[in-house]
């Protein structure tokens, strides 16, 4: 029995029409020879009825004061998937071509019990397999799975497998079932060179590597989750995106020894960040200042990024979501010094706050001749990551001189750098962001960048 | 085809591997003016260049900007950027600290930087991407913040899966 798993996106199973469109992408995979295995995701996107954010909103408006629990939210979020793979299957039988739908425990799919971000454990695809030697089609519901029951339990609990869960599961059932290819069917073409919003005629890849492929979407391109990606890479099988409403063949992800070498692949922007750069005291006390930094940071799960240590001080980039918690943790946070009466306040932004000022205040008259120092953190709000893309980039001399006279020669300001074994990164204003990915598209030339 | 049997799937959450990258040097390029920071900057990295140097880890400060370059070529960068004033460390090791999704794992930055100075390593550098957190420290230092940093995630080995 030759497998292939095809994997439809949201805007893929929104409404009927779309629906039969993505129905005969599975009849052909039939007519081919293929046993089909198809994966859904919830129909439509934020606002549509079915919508997993819609469907969450219901419950947050019983009371949004109080938080619902993450057993019972999880069971909530695979509702659009249940419905969505059941309108699926009976399409499908209805058009001649009889179909099982599944919930994602029931294909198999056992989790860890984290909820609301759960990884995928392990799979058993017996059930599945059962019902395609029947010669039916199997339609399962993405982004979902059942974790181990807890003590004293017989039946564990749903679980869902956060961002891009449908890719993960597409490409987990892929592996366990030895599927012959998994096809990812979205609205676009395939992977694009850069956002089509961005530059217009960004041409879509024809061959992209596993690692190219995890590192784009890990840096905000959306057509393809790195879990999947890697999921994909791990088990060697062949992977695909392409369009549900074209005949495009879309992007086949390929392993690094069937690519053509390539320079650099594509451009992403990743979120919105603030920048906050900590002058830190010129003493030995600094490094303590900023690993207590971080730790306040990370208990309060404030994500850091765009690392980096200066003469001054050091560096870091947060969500612009977190800022207000960010500023509501550090900013008129005393830190006592180790070394008897010296005192550190942490002040964010230019301007103290009253609450830095408070603590000053307090600290000068209750602590009479101690030495009391600010630790300022410069921010620089309205911020994102561009990142690009390439293969080896590092083996050549002068790649970051190229990327950051790029963004110069546009005048765009370039705050911090990272970089990975495939990637490079730069800080940059938000309203740059279009004017970089152009800039940068066009200085290496991305758009000749057509086949692989 | 599988026979349905059980596969198992992810990469564990948390750090799932720590390697060491010896023989390296750490150069800081210190002093440049500030009404001119960038071109100086790309000046600098130009010569860099026009030198055949391959710089690792590039970080951007204040008043310069800091990089890794293999041991043997410190002083050949040295030379590329004489009239610039550069502080050039040999003995240094890159750290890579790799954990799946790291941007998604709120404290494990800090967790991995308390860790490695618990070892006693004092951090020259720190940068980061999505899957791995990268550390510059003394090369004398770097194993034992790597076994420091295995145990305290639970590693057995150089990798877990």
């Amino acid at each position: 029995m030759r497998i292939k798993v095809l994997k439809f996106g949201g805007t893929s199973v929104e409404l009927l029409a779309q629906r039969r469109q993505a129905a005969l992408k599975v009849i052909q995979a039939k007519e081919q020879g293929f046993a089909p295995v198809v994966v859904v995701s919830a129909a439509g996107r934020a606002g549509s009825p079915y919508a997993t954010d819609t469907l969450v909103a219901g419950l947050v408006e019983v009371d949004s004061s109080l938080a619902p629990n993450p057993r019972e939210l999880d069971m909530m979020m695979c509702c659009g998937e249940i419905m969505s793979a059941v309108l699926f299957a009976h399409l499908l039988t209805v058009l001649g071509h009889p179909a099982t739908a599944f919930t994602g425990g029931q294909a198999g799919i056992v989790t860890d019990d984290v909820f609301g971000n759960a990884r995928i454990v392990e799979v058993n695809p017996a059930d599945i397999l059962h019902v395609l030697q029947e010669g039916k089609v199997c339609v399962v519901c993405g982004f979902q799975g059942v974790s181990n029951p807890p003590p004293g339990a017989v039946h564990g609990p749903i679980t869902t497998l956060g961002r891009g869960g449908s890719d993960t599961t597409a490409s987990a059932l892929g592996a366990a079932l030895k599927a012959e290819a998994v096809e990812i069917y979205t609205d676009v073409d395939g992977v694009m060179s850069a956002d089509p919003k961005a530059v217009p005629d960004a041409p879509t890849l024809r061959q992209i590597t596993y690692e190219e492929v995890a590192e784009l979407a890990h840096l905000g391109a959306k057509v393809l989750h790195p879990r999947a990606a890697e999921i994909a890479m791990q088990h060697n099988i062949p992977l695909w995106v392409k369009s549900t409403f074209t005949n495009d063949p879309g992007t086949q992800v390929v392993s690094g020894s069937e690519a053509t070498v390539r320079r650099v692949t594509g451009l992403t922007t990743t979120g919105q960040v603030v920048y906050l750069n900590f002058v830190l005291p010129p003493n030995d006390e600094a490094r303590h200042i900023e690993m207590e930094i971080y730790r306040l940071l990370g208990e309060q799960d404030i994500v850091v990024m765009m690392l980096g240590v200066g003469p001054r001080g050091f560096g870091l980039a947060v969500p612009r979501t977190d800022f207000g918690k960010v500023r509501s943790v550090l900013d008129g946070l005393v830190m006592p010094s180790e070394r008897g009466r010296r005192f550190h306040i942490v002040q964010i932004g230019s301007v103290r706050s009253a609450a830095t000022e408070a603590q000053y205040d307090l600290l000068s008259k209750s602590a009479g001749d101690a030495d009391i120092r600010f630790v300022v953190a410069e921010t620089t709000e309205n911020c994102t990551v561009v990142s690009m893309i390439a293969y080896n980039y590092l083996d050549q001399a002068g790649v970051y001189l190229e990327v950051l006279r790029a963004l110069d020669d546009a005048g765009i300001p370039v705050w911090q750098t990272s970089d990975s074994a495939h990637s490079i990164s730069c800080l940059i204003p938000e309203t740059d962001a279009r004017r970089a990915i152009v800039a940068l598209h066009s200085h290496f030339e991305l758009d000749k960048l057509t086949m692989g | 085809m599988s026979t349905g049997s059980h596969t198992s799937f992810e990469r564990r959450r948390g750090v799932n591997a720590v390697r060491v990258r010896d023989g390296l040097a750490h150069l800081q390029v210190v002093g440049l003016p500030r009404e001119s920071l960038m071109p100086s900057r790309l000046a600098a990295l130009d010569r860099l260049k026009q030198a055949g140097i391959k710089i690792d880890f590039l970080k951007l400060t204040s008043d310069g900007f800091t990089f890794v370059v293999d041991e043997k070529m410190a002083s050949d960068a040295a030379a590329a950027l004489v009239g610039t004033e550069v502080m050039a460390t040999t003995g240094r090791a890159m750290l890579s600290v790799h954990c799946a999704n790291i941007r998604d794992e709120a404290g494990i930055v800090g967790k991995i930087a308390e860790s490695v100075m618990a070892s006693g390593a004092r951090i020259e550098q720190v940068g980061d991407s999505h899957d791995c957190i990268l550390l510059v420290v003394e090369s004398d230092r770097a194993n034992d913040a790597a076994a420091r940093l295995r145990a305290d995630f639970g590693l057995d080995g150089d990798d877990a899966h």
